[in-house]
């Protein structure tokens, strides 16, 4: 029923955004020579697009784009994608209508949105990918985590917590999501790479949801008792459920290990409760993105580390909790 | 009443269709595969499970499945009452999420747990009546309207509090969601309570009978005096009241109150319903089917982890057995001439 409807609705979007191209694409020509003297006189304006600006992981990255532009001088336009790929082309179009000097995309589909930037490259404005890699050889660069990465990082929390032969279970995020995928490919190498004797007993997804991460932890210590597994792992910050339960139950021998720091994790991580997290930083990859996105405007690109910007990952342990800020 | 409300329609069956055969004697082995078909579907799988998977039948695995069912169950039970009164809620995952959130957030600013249950309580009562007065006062089916509340709820909620989580609530709480009463889940023996409050009100209340009076024909209804608008607004009352006491659970087993929480509700409740053997076009059922829709859900969900089958392969398996349960169902009440 869901998605027949969905269907029905992007369908409808998508005739909306299909007008919309060719209404951008009949008048980008005529804007882009207003842009440009605007520009110079007083400060950039960026078109930045968030997909889906209620993700909790957003709040401070949105906070580090417009902290960086009040500092550059710079004005954003910062605009919700609704989580609809069709909400984000429709609003890349009028981007390049209104004939910004730049964009700043934080798209859902690295790949649907490829056609949309046609508009924009044709324009003359220089694109940035934020968060989400676009497939798109003409974006300027990529900046945000690397999820091959995050999920390399997090072995090497696995690695530093467990003994050399110690068995995991692993609970996954959407099921065929990038970050799902990736992270999952980067604990498998690293674990491979720096402490190959670990197993992986069984992994099973809980949708990056609390409540469906704490049925599957359960499951999990229920089929593997005392004594015959070490820790579970986490795709995302969804493991603080199963890892709160274990403790409340006696089932202290076995280490929780996850991804992301929101503010809920941050206490667990500090009490032990969580033996290690990994941290991205939201903030920093948001900040990046202006200055990455003004310093190719004003002609300083060798400045702009292309064509990938990663922000850190770390280890996040109750040693060096108060290194990092949750959002 | 019931009886009398099956007696009812098999004359709409005869009235419908003048030519079909005569109805078959009662207590036959079919009547009874039809009545109780889906149980026994249930109860061969549990007896499956328990005979081939020790750590299936330890007694904790028992229990949690019951824990980790009782979320999906409360609003199961209040999607059973918004069947049976011919419509349904789409809106109760939204609903539940914005008790979580009320709750959490009221927890958090006074410090107090009782204020919290009843911000949380109170949020999903008045989101019930708001659907309830739609439905049948503006006369907007439950589809769209219930589509349209909805957003609406989710939207207030996110942009009351900026979609951050809310964390922090007293640690007391978790009880509520987690905690055990002489071994037995608390949130267990609430969805079991919430079902026999629901049972007793469907079969032995006045407004129970005509909930199904509703859902079988609003129109003989409303010329049998039936008063159609308040039995339709009491029956989403009670389903936005038991979403919100959902999202007091949830709030109690995770500890965040979160904004996105419970988008899978509104689906997973109504397949409960109707795998229980409930069927959506109304006037029948009962609120047994959300129970053993629910705890088949839940004990396959639970097995399949178990049996470590790959999280690829869950989604088929799980529908495989959600059609041959329903299937094996449908099709004993049709042999025996019933609607299916």
């Amino acid at each position: 029923m869901n998605t027949a409807m969905r269907r029905r609705r992007l369908g409808f979007v998508g005739i909306a955004a299909a007008l919309a191209v060719s209404l951008a694409a009949c008048s980008s020509s005529g804007d882009a020579a207003d842009t440009s003297a605007a520009g110079d006189s007083d400060g950039y304006d960026i078109g930045v697009l968030v997909f889906d600006t209620t993700v909790p992981y957003f709040t401070p990255m949105i906070q580090g784009e417009k902290d960086a532009a009040a500092e550059l001088g710079v004005t954003l336009d910062i605009q919700n994608g609704q989580g609809d790929l069709a909400q984000e082309i429709a609003i890349v179009n009028q981007f390049v209508a209104q004939g910004k000097d730049a964009i700043v995309l934080t798209t859902s589909d690295g790949k649907g949105i490829v056609p949309a930037l046609q508009a924009a490259h044709e324009a003359g404005i220089p694109v940035l990918a934020n968060n989400t890699v676009i497939e798109d050889d003409k974006v300027i660069t990529y900046v945000g985590s690397d999820n091959i990465r995050v999920g390399n990082t997090l072995a090497q929390g696995v690695c530093e917590t467990v003994p050399a032969d110690g068995k995991i279970a692993v609970i996954l995020g959407v099921m065929g999501s990038s970050p799902q995928l990736d992270r999952l490919t980067g604990l498998e190498e690293g674990l491979a790479e720096n402490c190959p004797g670990v197993t992986i007993l069984d992994q099973q997804t809980a949708n990056w949801d609390n409540a469906e991460a704490l049925a599957v932890g359960q499951d999990f210590l229920n089929k593997f008792g005392p004594g015959s597994i070490d820790a579970i792992v986490g795709e995302g910050p969804e493991i603080q459920t199963p890892a709160q339960w274990a403790k409340e139950n006696g089932r202290t021998d076995v280490k929780f290990i996850g991804v992301d720091i929101p503010k809920s994790v941050a206490p667990l991580v500090a009490d032990g409760t969580i033996a290690a997290q990994v941290y991205q930083s939201p903030y920093e990859q948001g900040y990046w993105s202006i200055e990455d996105i003004v310093n190719w405007l004003n002609g300083d690109k060798d400045k702009v580390p292309t064509p990938f910007h990663y922000s850190e990952n770390v280890v996040v342990t109750s040693n060096n909790i108060d290194t990092v800020e949750p959002y | 009443m019931r009886s009398s409300l099956e007696e009812t329609q098999t004359e709409a069956v005869v009235l419908d269709g003048p030519a079909r055969r005569k109805p078959r004697p009662r207590r036959t082995i079919g009547d009874w595969l039809a009545r109780y078909g889906l149980l026994t579907a249930f109860v061969v799988m549990l007896i499956v499970f328990l005979v081939t998977n020790e750590d299936f039948r330890s007694p904790n695995n028992l229990l949690n499945i019951l824990q980790q069912s009782s979320i999906i169950g409360i609003v199961a039970c209040g999607m059973a009452i918004m069947i049976i009164a011919g419509g349904f809620d789409l809106s109760v995952g939204a609903i539940g999420a914005a008790a979580t959130m009320g709750a959490a957030a009221a927890m958090v600013g006074t410090g107090s747990i009782a204020v919290g249950v009843l911000v949380g309580l109170a949020i999903g009562l008045v989101a019930g009546i708001f659907n309830g007065l739609v439905i049948s006062r503006l006369r907007i089916t439950p589809f769209i309207a219930t589509l349209g509340s909805a957003s609406i709820i989710s939207g207030i909620v996110f942009a009351s509090t900026n979609a951050a989580p809310i964390s922090g609530i007293p640690a007391g709480f978790t009880q509520f969601g987690l905690g055990k009463i002489g071994g037995f889940p608390i949130a267990g023996i609430l969805f079991l309570s919430v079902a026999a409050v629901v049972f007793i009100m469907l079969k032995w209340t006045k407004i129970g009978h005509y909930i199904y009076a509703v859902g079988s024909s609003p129109e003989a209804a409303r010329l049998a005096g039936v008063p159609v608008q308040t039995v339709i607004l009491v029956a989403f009352a009670a389903g936005g009241l038991l979403a919100g006491l959902a999202g007091l659970v949830l709030l109690g087993q995770t500890s965040i109150g979160q904004s996105t929480a419970g988008s899978a509700w509104p689906l997973s409740a109504i397949a409960a319903v109707v795998v229980g053997g409930t069927p959506l076009r109304g006037g029948t059922g009962g609120v047994h089917s959300a129970v053993i829709g629910t705890l088949l859900l839940g004990v396959l969900q639970n097995a399949l982890n178990l049996y470590g089958v790959s999280p690829y392969w869950q989604p088929a398996v799980t529908g495989v057995v959600v059609l041959l349960a329903v299937g094996v169902d449908s099709y004993h009440r049709k042999s025996v001439g019933g609607l299916a």
